[in-house]
């Protein structure tokens, strides 16, 4: 009996094999229960546990968001057969994209949901273009954001109308530049090819499979996310408040490392009252669309070399569409 | 290298992730990371997730590797990454982190507070003594009209104290809108009180307005002391 992990643990959980990884990870997590009286005041420090207490609730904030995306996308894999997906969904991408855009106002959840609802989609059949304009749509545009983006705004019901306008934009405008010049993209999409298996597993088979790959990753944005929320102070991010371009990167860059939920943001942009209108508008429209968070989870879901493309691609085109529509309604 | 995820590890990981969220939820441990109204997602999620485990961990076991036709044995390829999954549960258990303190809101303490409603400002409530008003409340109701709502009247001020680098202490309270990842300040300077509580406890200042001081003014926003009560922390000490 051997206490050393085998490589083959990926391959095979068999009978026999007693002293295995499953129980050694019961061992440690029991060993930090029991030790929980000792190793409390070593880590009573305040800057872990800010970063300790952010971290958490970002992944506390997410889980019941992230299993409803799972339970919907389990939904689409196992019981949606492709022809009735392609009954709901427009034979041309082109007339797609926009109508994936529009859809997205009926998932009323934040970002975590969206990422495996995507990838059940593309599993289906539907054009990636096409899920990946209602990945970049759905968190922006629901109704609980736009109210909560009011509500942060009073008095501005015009930074409602540009946030979905933006919002709306910025994923249509990804979403045709995939069509139009998206083979380099969409090549890289390599890690839906691999699970051809999914329509053959039980609901809850699925169920498991998605919650389990994109936990992890969830987990390791919310980590990223915590440590800058932690150390980076918001007065620094204040500073170039007055300059009209530093102002609209720095909000745009702020946006992606602290991953707000998107019902949430409209109240942290509010607070930047020293920026102009169009930088706050801005951050509201890369955030949903784009941050740390997502990007992880992203790289989880569809594959490095696709994100490292993809991610920049949705910030620039987040960033352009919100300075144009601010320039106008703003 | 570490070792990929097996099958009864998988669900091991799921299963502590919903015994840690049902453990918050159920108490009142939830309050320090999130709003109150996650409760019953977080109670939903939890069960959900338990009940996940007891399936992962009686569904059959494939007889052989070879064996093509249990498609649910294609689960166990999932990414090391999924070893994250146990993090946030083990910092629950190990390090509990409190509710936000002292510590953000003296970092947080320059940001601008969002404005004051936009809604006409209604007067204090009539009142014999002094009346209860939010942190918060308090500093936007000094910056608009001079202050005119709050001047000449007796308030209580309730929140954790928190001081600066110049040996001033503070009243505070930390609001989240959904997470404490989007946590932000307000707190009102307590002048005439030399011995500063202790900081990050909870206190009830009752006192008069300092005139003349504002958000965003030539001196923050401060409150006259004239008496200052130990109070128990709240179970959820978020606005």
């Amino acid at each position: 009996m051997s206490t050393k992990t085998p490589e083959r643990d990926a391959t095979a959980d068999r009978p026999g094999f007693r002293l295995g990884q499953t129980e050694v990870v019961a061992v440690v997590l029991l060993v930090i229960l029991l030790s929980q009286r000792w190793l409390l005041p070593l880590l009573d420090h305040d800057l872990f546990n800010t970063w300790g207490t952010i971290f958490v609730a970002i992944v506390v904030q997410s889980a019941p968001f992230l299993l409803g995306g799972v339970l919907l996308s389990a939904v689409i894999s196992t019981f949606l057969s492709e022809r009735a997906l392609s009954r709901i969904v427009p034979k041309s991408p082109a007339l797609g994209v926009p109508v994936a855009g529009l859809a997205g106002i009926g998932l009323p959840g934040c970002e975590c949901a969206a990422v495996p609802v995507t990838n059940s989609l593309i599993r289906r059949g539907v054009a990636p273009a096409v899920a990946l304009t209602f990945l970049l749509a759905a968190p922006a545009v629901n109704p609980a954001v736009l109210v909560s983006t009011a509500v942060a705004f009073p008095g501005q019901p015009m930074m409602v109308l540009a946030r979905f306008l933006a919002s709306l934009i910025t994923a249509v405008a990804v979403g045709w530049i995939m069509l139009a010049r998206g083979k380099l993209l969409l090549e890289r999409l390599t890690n839906l090819g691999r699970d051809e298996h999914a329509h053959e597993r039980s609901f809850l088979g699925n169920v498991s499979h998605d919650f389990l790959h994109a936990s992890g990753f969830l987990v390791l944005g919310a980590m990223l996310a915590a440590a800058v929320n932690t150390f980076v102070p918001r007065s620094v991010v204040n500073t170039v408040a007055g300059q009209a371009v530093l102002g609209i990167a720095t909000l745009a860059l702020f946006a992606f490392i602290v991953a707000l939920c998107s019902e949430s943001d409209a109240f942290v942009a509010a607070s930047f009252t020293a920026f102009s209108d169009t930088a706050k508008l801005v951050f509201l429209v890369v955030g949903p669309a784009m941050d740390i968070k997502l990007a992880s989870m992203e790289a989880g879901q569809f594959g490095m070399g696709f994100a490292l493309r993809f991610v920049p691609l949705v910030i620039i085109t987040a960033v352009a569409s919100a300075v144009g529509v601010g320039w106008w309604l703003l | 290298m570490v070792a990929a995820v097996t099958r009864t590890t998988q669900a091991l990981v799921v299963g502590f992730l919903g015994a840690v969220l049902l453990r918050l939820s159920l108490g009142e441990g939830y309050l320090r990371y999130v709003t109150s109204w996650m409760k019953w997602p977080l109670v939903a999620t939890g069960v959900v997730l338990l009940g996940l485990t007891v399936w992962m961990l009686l569904r059959p076991v494939p007889e052989a590797d070879g064996d093509e036709h249990d498609h649910d044995a294609h689960d166990h390829k999932v990414p090391v990454m999924t070893w994250l999954a146990i993090v946030p549960g083990v910092i629950v258990f190990v390090a509990s982190p409190p509710s936000l303190g002292a510590y953000l809101a003296e970092r947080r303490a320059d940001d601008p507070v969002a404005a004051a409603p936009d809604a006409k400002i209604l007067p204090l409530p009539a009142s014999d003594g002094p009346v209860d008003v939010e942190v918060a409340e308090f500093m936007w109701r000094a910056g608009v009209e001079d202050g005119s709502t709050i001047k000449d009247r007796d308030v209580r001020l309730t929140g954790f104290v928190s001081t600066d680098e110049n040996g001033n202490w503070y009243v505070t309270r930390i609001a989240i809108a959904c997470c404490a990842a989007d946590a932000t300040a307000s707190r009102v300077r307590v002048e005439d009180y030399d011995d500063a509580p202790q900081r990050d406890s909870w206190v009830a200042v009752t006192g008069r307005w300092v005139e003349g001081t504002a958000p965003g003014g030539k001196s923050e926003t401060a409150i006259e002391a004239s008496s200052v009560e130990p109070r128990e922390a709240p179970a959820n000490t978020y606005q």
